[in-house]
């Protein structure tokens, strides 16, 4: 096993793990960036299909009693897939509090904290609200939904560059025109010196030297191993030997990688794996009306352009129109007409006869929430993990009373439902209320105390000096909108932290990089050799 | 060392080829419904040999699941002959357990030439039965309608059944939206559509 040594390791690609890779790179220091999921080269390497084996190969899911969460693995993590929306988190997020009263998120970290990290993030992904005459049919319909019963409706921010409305986001943008941390950040870092390796899971943390005097970069010792295994070829291990170790392998990863370690790391906070946050997800389907002009599913952004904060201040929610893609999840929703008992009811002919009205008639809302932190991860022995959901009365009242919203929105503009029931993998349905979500946060939280939370509002591991989390793991709360940019904002916040403290010279992290200069580097082209000579740097 | 047990037919068995034959037998017996034929991967002689017979059987499910579809269609079926899927194993197990359910139900075993209803009647009693036989043909019905509505096996086409239209050769913003957006839209309550 080779051992390669490094000023900062950091474990991930997505938006998590960006910000610290590129600007720990611009100021000079030594960084390696280990990804457990494929290379993908964001000109060539998407497809615009629905095969499985195809969508399988980035996106993995996990699935337990009450949740399910879908997350990507590949390089630039769920930013090759996701939606592009790119909101900021409302001010009321930051004010959640538990049921003892206590803020969810730590003294001083709120909307105001992140916002120029906000404006950073978004310079970055060069996110723009959409224009009117780009909204896709459907946000339009759903907008004129909202209009007629006078909720207001906003058209949502996006990370795309001219954006030929394909309706393949979600299986990654063949034109380039989504604005994925692989045309940005990750092409930026390498140039900056920064080696990305994929393919490459990092199995345990171990402590090197512990009780070490903190100071700038060059003072202090190597604290952190990492032992890694290849994926692919000879499944070769790696000892990466780190001052700084930077976690950011998303919500799920990075629990699991902490919870694997927890022998190594014996002061580690009992919270690791707990305080899940999902952004309440909540979904009801319906066919429109006849007076209402058609939606369509299959064509323009994935995401339909238009979301509604009318009940955010009142009810904690937001409420957009979504098309439900790919189509193995709308196989996987079993929809029935309302009130049609003719059987088989999820498939044969009345099946059928919905998929039939599935892209231009079905209207599909979803409301997020802000649910409270209540999902688990815990670690059942080996490597088997086991995801779970604490279902609760006032959770409970919250999914049925947001899906009665949802349909009396469908339902006073004349639309007629459509039943949804979510199936597991064997195509049995869930005995009990599920959320199922993408947005999920917080499962090595930041908070004020050990006893609350996994790291501190710097993002350091409460215990172990130089070791961070800066991804969706360290977010306390859901968001009630699209998480992604959140995470990036919070992670630039991060790095802006770390720098201040190990800082031993080079550019300042306020630098800002034209983003269009990055175009003609892709990480791709970064395997393990390339990373031999940072080892020597 | 542990001498490897021997077979009935004095072949030698691996530890590890007898303890998962164990394991099949005991995971079959655990679960009361679970036909120890379908555990088994059996079949009568007809269905593990003839591939028409199969692939007809299997048409007649597939255009049952999703009625529309045409019996002929190439990519109709493939997902069972497909070994990324689980399917495939079973097969051969699927088909004779539709032929078999045609004969106890409808007096024939020809579940292909049966009308669409007493197909559909069929399917409908099988996901109707506990354990392992729902399992499978709730596992069917599922692929095939992933496979039939997502047109996997041919991207360009996609599914016209359901107007999708797979690839998108010439994508059109205009295509996706409609002239004179203001008439549908609401008010704002921000300027720049971050929430407050």
């Amino acid at each position: 096993m080779r051992t390669i040594k490094t000023d900062a390791l950091v474990i991930g690609s997505g938006f998590g793990a960006a910000p610290p890779a590129l600007r720990l790179a611009q100021a000079g220091f030594r960084v390696i960036v280990v990804e457990q999921g494929p290379a993908i080269n964001p000109y060539t390497g998407f497809k615009q299909t629905q095969d499985p084996q195809y969508i399988l190969k980035y996106l993995k899911g996990m699935s337990g009693d009450g949740l399910s969460v879908t997350y990507a693995e590949a390089m630039g993590g769920g930013s090759g897939f996701y939606e592009m929306v790119s909101l900021r988190a409302p001010s009321k997020v930051f004010s959640q509090i538990d049921d003892r009263g206590r803020g969810l998120w730590p003294a001083g970290v709120d909307r105001g904290l992140l916002d120029p990290y906000y404006d950073l993030a978004d310079e970055m992904l060069r996110v723009e609200q959409i224009a009117p005459e780009l909204v896709p049919k459907s946000g339009l319909v759903f907008s004129l939904m909202m209009k007629n019963l006078g909720y207001s409706c906003e058209r949502v921010r996006y990370a795309v560059q001219g954006c030929l409305a394909s309706g393949f986001c979600v299986t990654g943008c063949v034109y380039g025109a989504k604005q994925s941390l692989l045309i940005n950040y990750l092409p930026q870092a390498v140039k900056a010196g920064a080696a990305i390796e994929t393919d490459l899971e990092a199995l345990t943390v171990h402590v090197v030297r512990r009780f070490v005097k903190d100071g700038p970069l060059n003072d202090i010792p190597y604290r952190y191993d990492v032992y890694c295994r290849r994926r692919t070829g000879r499944r070769e291990r790696i000892r990466f030997r780190t001052k700084l170790l930077i976690l950011a392998g998303g919500t799920i990863g990075t629990a699991k990688l902490l919870l694997q370690s927890r022998e190594n790391l014996t002061s580690l906070s009992t919270q690791v794996g707990r305080n899940i946050a999902f952004n309440g997800s909540v979904k009801a389907a319906a066919l429109l009306p006849d007076h209402f002009p058609d939606g369509d599913m299959f064509a323009g952004r994935s995401h339909p352009g238009m979301m509604s904060y009318h009940f955010l201040e009142s009810l904690g929610i937001t409420i957009s129109a979504a098309k439900p893609l790919p189509l193995q999840a709308v196989a996987a929703a079993r929809l029935r007409l309302d009130g049609d008992t003719r059987t088989p009811s999820f498939w044969g002919a009345p099946h059928v006869e919905l998929m039939r009205q599935y892209r231009r008639r079905m209207m599909v809302l979803v409301a997020f929430g802000m649910t409270p932190p209540l999902g688990v991860l815990e670690i059942r022995g080996g490597l088997r993990f086991d995801l779970h959901l604490k279902m609760t009365d006032p959770l409970r009242r919250y999914f049925h009373d947001t899906k009665r919203l949802l349909h009396s929105i469908l339902l006073r503009n004349g639309c007629r439902l459509v039943d949804t029931e979510f199936v597991k993998h064997d195509g049995a349905s869930y005995p009990d209320l599920h959320f199922s979500t993408s947005h999920h946060v917080g499962s090595c939280r930041m908070a004020d105390s050990k006893g609350r939370g996994v790291c501190n509002a710097a993002g350091e591991v409460f215990s172990y000096p130089g070791l961070y989390v800066s991804d969706g793991a360290a977010i306390p709360t859901s968001l009630a909108v699209n998480t992604s940019l959140t995470i990036l904002a919070n992670a630039e916040r991060i790095t802006d932290g770390i720098l201040r403290r190990y800082r031993t010279g080079g550019e300042p992290v306020s630098a800002r990089t034209d983003p269009a200069a990055s175009l003609s580097a892709t990480p791709e082209t970064t395997r393990y050799d390339s990373i031999e000579p940072a080892v020597g740097k | 060392m542990a001498t490897p047990p021997r077979s009935n037919t004095g072949a030698t068995v691996s530890r590890r080829a007898a303890l998962k034959s164990l394991a099949v037998l005991a995971a079959g017996v655990g679960a009361a419904c679970t036909p120890l034929r379908m555990a088994f991967r059996w079949a009568p002689g007809g269905f593990d040999d003839d591939k028409a017979l199969v692939d007809r059987v299997l048409r007649g499910f597939a255009t049952a699941v999703v009625p529309g579809l045409s019996v002929d269609h190439p990519n109709l079926v493939r997902h069972f002959y497909d070994d990324d899927y689980p399917l495939a194993k079973f097969r051969g197990y699927l088909a004779a357990d539709l032929c078999q359910e045609s004969v106890d139900r409808f007096g024939t075993p020809a579940f292909d030439q049966l009308p669409l209803a007493q197909r559909t009647k069929i399917i409908e009693r099988k996901l109707a039965r506990g354990g392992v036989t729902r399992r499978l043909y709730r596992g069917a019905v599922y692929l095939t309608q992933i496979a039939c509505y997502a047109g996997i096996y041919d991207p360009d086409q996609g599914c016209p059944l359901i107007d999708f239209d797979g690839r998108r050769r010439n994508p059109s913003v205009a295509d996706s939206t409609y002239p004179m957006p203001h008439r549908f839209l609401s008010h704002e309550t921000t300027s720049d559509g971050n929430p407050l």
